[in-house]
């Protein structure tokens, strides 16, 4: 036997993931079955020593009557030995020497059971083979029968069984078996003791000495199992739970799990207090001094209320380790939701792009409503001139902050794809095509997202203002509606790319139409066609292209509201199962003139500087293109807006900035406030009222009476702006400027 | 912005000249409510005044409210053709008593 199983067996020390062992409770248990024994050890050489000496209290020690039996001690000493060397000792034993423990644990194991064994067998077919006497040569005159120094039988098979077990522990480091084997001993053990306490001769054999055998008649006529035998044993039994305390039965014992604890507390209640009471009883019993039935009701009553109250000091243990736990459940459930909010939140502030204000040639709207309130959908707008526009549309597949994190990855990929191709191009000034872009962006995050199971439906759009054209890259996207003004109809742009993330060596095609002014483009993600109503019917390309057409001519802030009316009105909510996103761009007369000028101008955000900024209006707005009246109007639009910006953008600071510009075109003046203080929605503010009541808050109404348009936005510098446009002519002389044009 | 208060007869005359908005309002309104802590007659000649913002206008509300609680008169009068625009807006002929001229106002004080 070269190698040992027990050196290949190496158990962790944690229970299991969650629950791990008290090491306190471990350390306690473990010199507890050291110190077992030891005194194993001990108590069973003193006999033997005792014995060899002849000095009687020595060889008594175990009996503790003039009786001896020295195979007991023998057996006792040899699973002491045993138990010792089975000690866990950790990981810095070398091999040899754990090796050579084993072989000794073997030995002892297998002695002790022996004795055990031959004992039996001498009980079973009535031999003495003189085992009995081979240590102490005693002739024994006084007692008569050889029986008196042999041991009796609960001892004996409680050395088989030790025996057993102890050679099990030392081939298999820790084994349920073992341990139900300690238990069996262990019990064998109570019942004697609880005999020897009790009185109850049965339970630990029946002492027959002398002429005295014929007065108990017919009870067979074994030697006890005398007190101190019976603990030494029970002691054992519980040296060798102890000694693994990490496994089997004592894995609950010893663990800081709430389990542990009840354990903990029950089993010594369970085991004192059911002998406690019985003793009581029997005491009683044996004394006149209460009525038997008296005393068992008396007894009965004090367990009751002993028992009751251990179980209720568990229960509430339990209750507070409960409570306790569903505290901390809340708690994590409360960061959870506090982070969720705080992902929505930057995904809102800082990964959604704002669309396009400023362009003179379209109008550009995005809407968004995330299903798990963050949300895998993306969509960036890249602004190279005037003319140039990139609009990127994606959809991440999965939700919650995984996607989230995917798609703005995305972002950061394509926009590197972007810079890189414009860094290694010839031409610096010529932009990188959509194509190139996205197979490089793919051929970057491909492998990764396959990975990571997931995928990126893309769609790449070029506006390109000089060519009148669209380019796009449709990369497994939802189709985008096209509504051309011209017949009036809508087309579904659509392309065979696949999604970003399914093959990094990917080559990406780009398709190439016409666009016109007054065309609308629709983007969106599939959230939208894929909303369900109750019956589990979908929203549909059909229905999204037939909202398009009938509102082709409003303005696309308007049309994403009434998109988001309908596919809420369809599902019966505003919680929809997928992200929704869209982007919808309405294109615009893009060859009218320019300003014939144009001016800046920057104040401080004191309201001392309303004056300049009045007087910077005037000079610019009133050289022919308005009226007189309308620049007073004007003015007093554009210090209402400066004074709003000061008091309530800027909370009245004084040193902050707000940035004009005026633009004053053949039939038009646009003046436009930037502020980089607290955006604020115009919505909010309730309507005036003229009864003389309100002395304030008639600032936004005066801006809206003054002048024809009023826009509040974020610019694409991130800018806070209010723009405000005076047309030369009233609003309703003007229908052949199709919209305005801020 | 210049605040100038003189007394004809028995008429609190307040004339302003310059531009009222929210940079100069508090001024204006520490120079006049304290006038209207008694039930006086007063007069606001604005034909001085070249521009008014809404502030401006909520000062005049202002008086207007405390010359009726404490049992006192307020008229105004001069509002150039911007002013009265913006007046306007605020359906301010309403709840003021507006004049044209300051001789018109001190008459029908009488």
């Amino acid at each position: 036997m070269n190698s040992h199983p027990a050196l290949e067996i190496s158990e962790p020390v944690v229970v299991n993931d969650v629950v791990s062992a008290n090491p306190r409770i471990i350390w306690w248990l473990k010199a507890i079955s050291l110190a077992i024994s030891v005194l194993a050890m001990t108590v069973g050489g003193l006999v033997v020593i005792g014995g060899l000496l002849d000095v009687i209290w020595l060889k008594n020690l175990l009996t503790g009557q003039e009786t001896a039996s020295p195979n007991a001690a023998i057996g006792i000493g040899l699973t002491g030995v045993a138990l010792w060397q089975l000690q866990d000792q950790g990981s810095d034993t070398n091999e040899v020497q754990l090796k050579s423990q084993l072989w000794l644990a073997k030995l002892c194991a297998i002695g002790a059971a022996m004795i055990g064994m031959i004992t039996i067998s001498e009980y079973i077919f009535d031999l003495d083979l003189g085992v009995d006497h081979l240590l102490f040569d005693e002739p024994q005159a006084s007692v008569g029968t050889t029986m008196m120094d042999r041991m009796a039988p609960g001892t004996a098979l409680s050395l088989v069984i030790l025996g057993g077990a102890l050679l099990q522990m030392s081939r298999r480091k820790a084994h349920w078996s073992t341990q139900v084997l300690a238990l069996a001993v262990g019990w064998i053990a109570f019942l004697a003791c609880l005999g020897h306490l009790y009185g109850a001769e049965l339970l630990y054999g029946v002492v027959c000495i002398g002429g005295d055998c014929e007065a108990t008649s017919n009870l067979p006529r074994y030697a006890a199992v005398a007190l101190p035998t019976a603990l030494m044993l029970g002691l054992l039994a519980y040296g060798l739970l102890a000694s693994r305390p990490h496994d089997g039965l004592m894995k609950i014992i010893s663990s800081d799990s709430t389990g542990g604890l009840v354990a903990r507390r029950i089993l010594p209640a369970a085991i004192i207090f059911p002998t406690g009471f019985g003793w009581l009883n029997v005491s009683l019993l044996d004394t006149d001094f209460i009525q038997p039935d008296l005393g068992a009701a008396l007894v009965a009553g004090i367990d009751v209320i002993a028992v009751g109250g251990v179980l209720w000091w568990s229960s509430w243990s339990l209750y507070r380790i409960d409570v306790q736990r569903r505290q901390t459940e809340r708690e994590l459930a409360q960061v959870r939701e506090r982070e969720i909010e705080i992902g929505y939140r930057i995904q809102r502030t800082l990964l959604f792009d704002y669309p396009p204000h400023d362009l003179p040639w379209a109008r550009f709207a995005a809407l968004t409503i995330p299903s798990d309130r963050i949300d895998g959908d993306f969509f960036d707008f890249l602004i190279h001139t005037d003319r140039q526009i990139d609009v990127i549309l994606g959809d991440v597949m999965g939700k919650g902050v995984p996607a989230a994190l995917l798609g703005a990855a995305t972002k950061t990929h394509l926009l590197r794809a972007f810079s890189h191709l414009i860094a290694i191009g010839n031409d610096r000034a010529a932009l990188p095509e959509p194509k190139d872009i996205i197979t490089l962006a793919n051929s970057h995050i491909a492998n990764e997202l396959i990975a990571l199971e997931s995928f990126v439906t893309v769609c790449y759009a070029r506006f390109d203002l000089d060519r009148d054209r669209l380019i796009f890259v449709d990369c497994g996207h939802t189709h985008t509606i096209h509504y051309q003004q011209q017949s009036g109809t809508c087309v579904l742009l659509s392309g065979e790319n696949m999604p970003l993330g399914l093959d990094a060596h990917e080559i990406y095609t780009q398709y190439e139409i016409q666009i016109m002014p007054g065309d609308l483009l629709v983007f969106y993600s599939d959230g939208v066609t894929e909303a369900r109503n109750r019956t589990g019917e979908l929203f549909g390309v059909e229905r999204l292209i037939d909202l398009v057409q009938t509102h082709a001519d409003l303005d696309p802030e308007e049309l994403t509201k009434r998109l988001r009316a309908a596919v809420e009105g369809f599902s019966g909510s505003g919680n929809f199962a997928d992200d929704l996103t869209c982007v919808s761009v309405k294109l615009k007369e893009h060859r009218l003139p320019g300003p014939l000028r144009r001016a800046e101008l920057a104040i401080s955000s004191d309201l001392k500087e309303l004056a300049t900024a009045r007087d910077f209006v005037e000079q610019m707005a009133s050289k022919g293109v308005l009226s007189e009246d309308k620049v007073s109007s004007l003015k007093r639009a554009v210090s209402e807006a400066a004074s709003n910006i000061i008091i309530h953008a800027y909370d009245r600071r004084p040193d902050r900035r707000i940035e004009l510009d005026v633009e004053v075109f053949a039939d038009r003046v646009v003046v436009r406030l930037h502020h980089l203080g607290m955006s604020f929605d115009p919505a909010q503010v309730s309507a005036p009222k003229f009864d003389g009541s309100q002395e304030g808050g008639f600032g936004i109404y005066i801006i809206a009476q003054s002048v024809d348009e009023v826009r509040y936005y974020v610019d694409d510098r991130g800018r806070n702006c209010i723009a405000l446009v005076k047309w030369a002519d009233q609003p309703d002389e003007r229908r052949s400027h199709d919209g305005s044009d801020i | 912005m210049e605040v100038t208060s003189e007394l004809v007869g028995n008429v609190h005359i307040v004339t302003l000249n310059g531009e009222l908005d929210a940079s100069n309002v508090n001024y204006f309104k520490e120079m006049v409510l304290p006038l209207l802590t008694s039930p006086i007659k007063l007069l606001i000649d604005l034909s001085g005044i070249r521009f008014i913002d809404s502030s401006g206008m909520g000062a005049m509300i202002s008086c207007q409210r405390h010359a009726a609680a404490v049992g006192g008169r307020l008229k105004l009068c001069g509002l150039s053709p911007v002013v009265r625009a913006a007046f306007e807006l605020l359906r301010l002929q309403a709840i003021l008593d507006i004049n044209n001229t300051r001789e018109e106002a001190l008459q029908s004080f009488a």
